[in-house]
């Protein structure tokens, strides 16, 4: 059994562009490198900002964080990093499991997290 | 009930959904409640993707993977012929937790060392690594 990660994009208009990834299935050190390379393809196509949906992401360990930290760095929130909220790449809907990762690594101090893509969207 | 599962895999990225399956499924066979089987699949999760990464360096191998109850815990044994790595070694001070954003280097670690309650590592007798992995506390498995 191979982890599986489906990634399927769209775009959102509020105060300004956003582009959703939407994933499905679990981000592992397998899947780590698919989400890291459809990130860079939305970046490398024009994309400022980044909401990235985790409402069915099934399972997330460390190589997720590893990916959003990267991607952080892509759309330009390295510099800021230890001090700020990251400004262009925010998470929707994680499941109470991946939640409790997201605050155990402290990433809950760096990125802003919604539960309505609404709100989400209008927030960049 | 069988008191201890086994699972022998190739070490190689992509039977890390396998090793999870494996481990809830046997998690749940001794009645593990969920958040234990959340905690120990995360755990072993990082604890075999370092061995296939780390230890293995991606050359391939064998992991041995065992799920044993004793008493009210949960007790995971790896077993590798990858280079010698002890990841509680690299475990981080209480003072520098959490980790944060500027520090994805040590996720793994911080993640082990947060899901468990003790950690050992032996050299086997063939030269590889025994990780033993236990989740102890008194409401570990339900009845």
């Amino acid at each position: 059994m191979t982890s599986t990660l489906r990634i399927a994009v769209s775009q959102e208009h509020g105060n300004a562009p956003v582009t959703v990834l939407h994933l499905k299935g679990e981000i592992d050190a397998n899947t780590q490198a698919d989400l890291e390379s459809k990130a860079e393809e939305v970046v490398g196509t024009g994309t400022q900002n980044l909401l990235l949906d985790l409402s069915e992401v099934t399972y997330m360990g460390s190589a997720g964080f590893r990916a959003i930290h990267a991607i952080a760095g892509k759309l330009g929130d390295e510099q800021s990093a230890t001090a700020i909220r990251s400004s262009h790449l925010k998470l929707l809907n994680p499941s109470a499991e991946v939640s409790k990762v997201i605050k155990t690594l402290g990433f809950d101090s760096y990125l802003d997290i919604y539960e309505d893509i609404n709100q989400a969207v209008k927030s960049f | 009930m069988a008191k201890k599962q086994r699972l022998v895999i190739e070490a190689q990225l992509d039977n890390l959904s396998t090793v999870r399956r494996f481990v809830e499924e046997s998690c749940r066979i001794f009645g593990a409640r969920d958040s234990v089987v959340s905690d120990l699949r995360l755990a072993v999760d990082e604890a075999v993707t370092n061995i296939i990464i780390h230890g293995y360096k991606k050359r391939g191998g064998n992991i041995d993977v065992e799920v044993e109850r004793k008493d009210d815990a949960l007790v995971v044994c790896l077993r590798d012929n990858a280079a010698v790595f002890n990841p509680a070694t690299r475990f981080i001070p209480k003072s520098q937790m959490p980790l944060g954003f500027e520090s994805p280097g040590r996720l793994g670690i911080h993640l082990i060392q947060k899901a468990i309650d003790d950690i050992s590592h032996r050299i086997t007798e063939s030269g590889g690594n025994e990780l033993i992995l236990v989740k102890r506390n008194g409401d570990v498995v339900q009845g």
